[in-house]
């Protein structure tokens, strides 16, 4: 079988904050239908190695490509955010807008087309528990439903990457569950995974690879089941 | 590295997952259409008769308001303004107005996103010049218009003047001064757009201040500079209407120039780092925030942390000698601070020797005394930072020093005030020295060096109220019995302890100056009265 060439291609990607290297040396390939968990304590560089994928932070050095774009030079930048889907730890949502309605913009801004909207948006709303709360208001919704809202926006629209920061946090466990059979279908349709946790539980079953930060140092890397055992070995249960 | 399932490789390559976006979608151009009709559909802006109500609003408070408001500014700037004093300082206050505008693009700047925009917006495959675009060109347009109206203005002044300036000649400085309006917002746009440009302008805007002061003051006697000064960049072609003989050339320039530096950023305006636009996303939001709370500390503070800033500097430990001593251990705190940021003490020693020299050199006009007072308790401000670190945060003073409230605030007093004082006796020995000041100089230096003491107490008590509008006070101003007079409420809170500094370090010098050596001794009772009544209040104070 011909090695399929991979969505995310970083390359020694390095970030400092000032005099603080939060991120050193970082190389990773995601290929489709892959699932690769960034394993590490806080203020480990999960979120900055995430960041500075997504194209939201410049790297010191080094490169990403995402389906062969630079995501951090335009215009080929384009190309690389149609490629990719960021669900960011913190919810960006407008506050005029209702639930239906962010799905919708996504959509456009995606060049989803307008029949297929019509279909998804409920589908995808009752899938993830939104469906009463379509025409809610940011305001009017609890954490953990803005941050279904956020992966929604990321789920209406096409993606070969789709990247997660932290995405458990302020998930109760029947979302957490649903959230991991959402990726698990997510990457059997071919789309690569990438996302960030300190849950090692979460990643059981969902991750094929893992990559452990340690003050932004790839500490170790590898399936994720032998990344596992070695975590486990070393007290991180 | 691990094998991808193999199924799911052999069943997808690199095209997009869903078949809508590939082959027959939409491009760039129309999906950016597309989403703004969407905008505009589903966000309710306002209305036509909302739009028109407040045109109708504008033009009702100019007809009743403007006749009056034209004759006070045509009076009041005839006073200080003259085709002669504009050729002078006119360089240096445009080129300063320039920087300071482009300031504000490290801080915020031309094209400024919500903090969703960057997320679903500048994250989607959509034109990064097409969203940049319109908003920019909407500031390009609203710096002309401020450059416009600020050329109006200065026409009236001049009008007003005996030297008076011709139609066409007016005519020239208000468009020049348009003109001015649009480079001044595409340098910010360079500057919000670049984090190099961005730090290149921070030290540039100290030697503008310098060299626009130094040209300024050599041009008055000596024409030469002058024309250096007029024909130096679109600072100076912008104010040649006024004086040279050339100046639709000098007219041509800056129009061309603005035209020029427009298209430039208009057709760059895609290029800019999403990192720099979220920063400033999350910062306007902070703000927004802070701001519906009436809080000016936090609104500050949430704006400050955009700037790209050098790392703190790796200094050496201080060492701490006065062991047991709270008042000493403060000083050490501040000064290890102030290490850390060598710049603010630096503008506090300026701004503090600026103070004391227009104290001593024309206090004998009651406006220099005003202003005197005025910038030694801004420097103090300048240097009371970690006084204001400690009111952000009570409950850390509470487990980190667990000492009367009052005495702490003091302790960082001691700091600002010697490092003022020494600022202040620089100063006097200059002024003194190079015989510039007035008669009387000894009585005068001495009020002058003490006004530093109940101009920086005046900050601290300012500092102390943590930069928060009281909801007492806002209950107070927006009360039905205040009858429309909120507005002063507030503004005399903003100005209560600006004032008292004024009257503590800037009345006694003008006492003196006006009244020679006979007034030495009422100025210096007002003075130390002051100061003991200030560090009272503070030394009372209760840990909020």
């Amino acid at each position: 079988m011909a090695k399929v060439p991979p969505v995310l291609q970083a390359r020694t990607l390095n970030h400092s904050y000032g005099r603080l290297d939060a991120l050193a040396a970082l190389t990773l390939d995601v290929r489709p239908g892959e699932c690769v968990a960034l394993i590490g304590a806080n203020g480990s560089g999960k979120s900055t190695a995430v960041r500075v994928i997504a194209g939201l932070l410049a790297p010191t050095s080094g490169t990403v490509r995402i389906a062969g774009a630079d995501p951090h030079a335009e215009p080929e930048a384009e190309q690389a955010r149609a490629a990719l889907a960021l669900v960011p730890d913190n919810p960006m949502l407008y506050d005029d807008l209702t639930v239906a309605e962010h799905l919708e913009l996504v959509g456009l801004a995606h060049g989803v087309a307008d029949d297929e909207l019509t279909t998804r948006i409920p589908e995808l709303l009752e899938r993830l528990g939104l469906g009463e709360r379509r025409d809610f208001l940011p305001r009017e919704l609890s954490r953990g439903m803005r941050q279904k809202t956020q992966l929604a926006c990321a789920l209406i629209r096409p993606a070969q990457l789709l990247v997660l920061d932290e995405p458990v946090v302020g998930l109760d466990p029947p979302s957490q569950e649903l959230l991991g059979t959402l990726l698990k279908e997510a990457k059997a349709g071919g789309t690569a995974v990438l996302f960030t946790t300190h849950q090692l539980a979460f990643a059981d079953g969902l991750a094929d690879r893992a990559v452990v930060l340690q003050d932004g140092v790839v500490l170790d890397t590898g399936p994720w089941a032998k990344v596992r055992e070695r975590a486990r070995a070393r007290g991180w249960q | 590295m691990t094998t991808p399932p193999a199924e799911a490789a052999d069943a997808h390559d690199l095209e997009p997952l869903v078949s809508s976006a590939s082959g027959g979608a939409p491009g760039s151009r129309e999906r950016l259409k597309a989403v703004r009709g969407y905008i505009d559909r589903t966000v309710a802006g306002a209305t036509l008769g909302q739009r028109a109500e407040t045109v109708y609003v504008f033009v009702l408070t100019c007809a009743i308001f403007g006749t009056g408001l034209f004759d006070a500014v045509h009076s009041a700037l005839a006073e200080v303004m003259s085709t002669d004093g504009t050729a002078t300082w006119g360089p240096a206050v445009v080129l300063l107005g320039v920087v300071v505008t482009a300031r504000w693009g490290a801080y915020q700047g031309p094209v400024v996103f919500a903090v969703a925009d960057v997320a679903h917006l500048l994250g989607a495959p959509l034109s990064r010049r097409g969203l940049a675009a319109r908003r920019l060109g909407l500031a390009l347009a609203v710096g002309a218009l401020v450059g416009l109206a600020l050329g109006a203005v200065a026409v009236v002044g001049i009008a007003g003047h005996d030297d008076g300036i011709s139609a066409a000649r007016g005519a020239g400085l208000i468009a020049a001064l348009g003109a001015v309006g649009v480079i001044a917002v595409a340098a910010a746009w360079c500057v919000q757009a670049s984090a190099r440009v961005e730090r290149v302008l921070g030290p540039l805007t100290w030697v503008v201040l310098v060299v626009g002061a130094g040209a300024g003051a050599l041009g008055r006697t000596n024409d030469a500079v002058r024309d250096v000064e007029l024909w130096s960049g679109p600072w100076g072609w912008a104010v040649t209407p006024v004086h040279s003989a050339q100046w639709p050339i000098g007219l041509a320039l800056v129009v061309v120039t603005a035209a020029a530096a427009a298209a430039a950023v208009l057709r760059r305006c895609g290029n800019a780092p999403t990192e720099r636009h979220l920063r400033r996303a999350e910062a306007r939001a902070g703000a927004a925030a802070s701001l519906a709370g009436f809080d000016a500390r936090s609104t500050r503070r949430a704006l400050r942390d955009v700037a790209a800033r050098k790392p703190p500097r790796a200094t050496g430990r201080l060492h701490f000698a006065g062991r047991g001593r709270l008042e000493l251990l403060i000083a050490w705190r501040g000064a290890t601070a102030l290490r850390r940021t060598p710049a603010r003490a630096a503008e506090a020693l300026v701004v503090a020797g600026g103070a004391v020299a227009l104290l001593l050199t024309a206090s004998d006009r009651a406006t220099a005394g005003l202003i005197g007072g005025l910038l030694l308790y801004v420097a103090a401000t300048r240097v009371l930072e970690p006084l204001r670190e400690e009111i952000d945060m009570p409950g850390r003073a509470r487990l980190l020093m667990p000492f009367p409230w009052g005495r702490i605030l003091v302790g960082h007093v001691v700091l600002p005030l010697v490092l003022l004082l020494v600022a202040a006796g620089l100063a006097v020995a200059i002024c003194v020295g190079t015989g510039s000041a007035l008669p009387d100089a000894g009585a005068l230096a001495v009020v002058a060096v003490l006004g530093v003491v109940p101009a920086t107490l005046a900050a601290a008590l300012s500092a102390r109220r943590g930069g928060r509008l009281p909801v007492s006070v806002l209950s107070m101003a927006t009360g039905s019995d205040m009858g429309g007079s909120g507005g002063f409420v507030i503004v005399g809170w903003l100005l209560m302890w600006p004032l008292v500094a004024v009257i503590g370090a800037g009345a006694p010098a003008a006492i003196v100056a006006g009244s020679g050596v006979d007034a030495l001794q009422p100025a210096l009772t007002l003075e130390l009265l002051m100061s003991a009544i200030l560090i009272t209040i503070l030394r009372r104070s209760k840990r909020p």
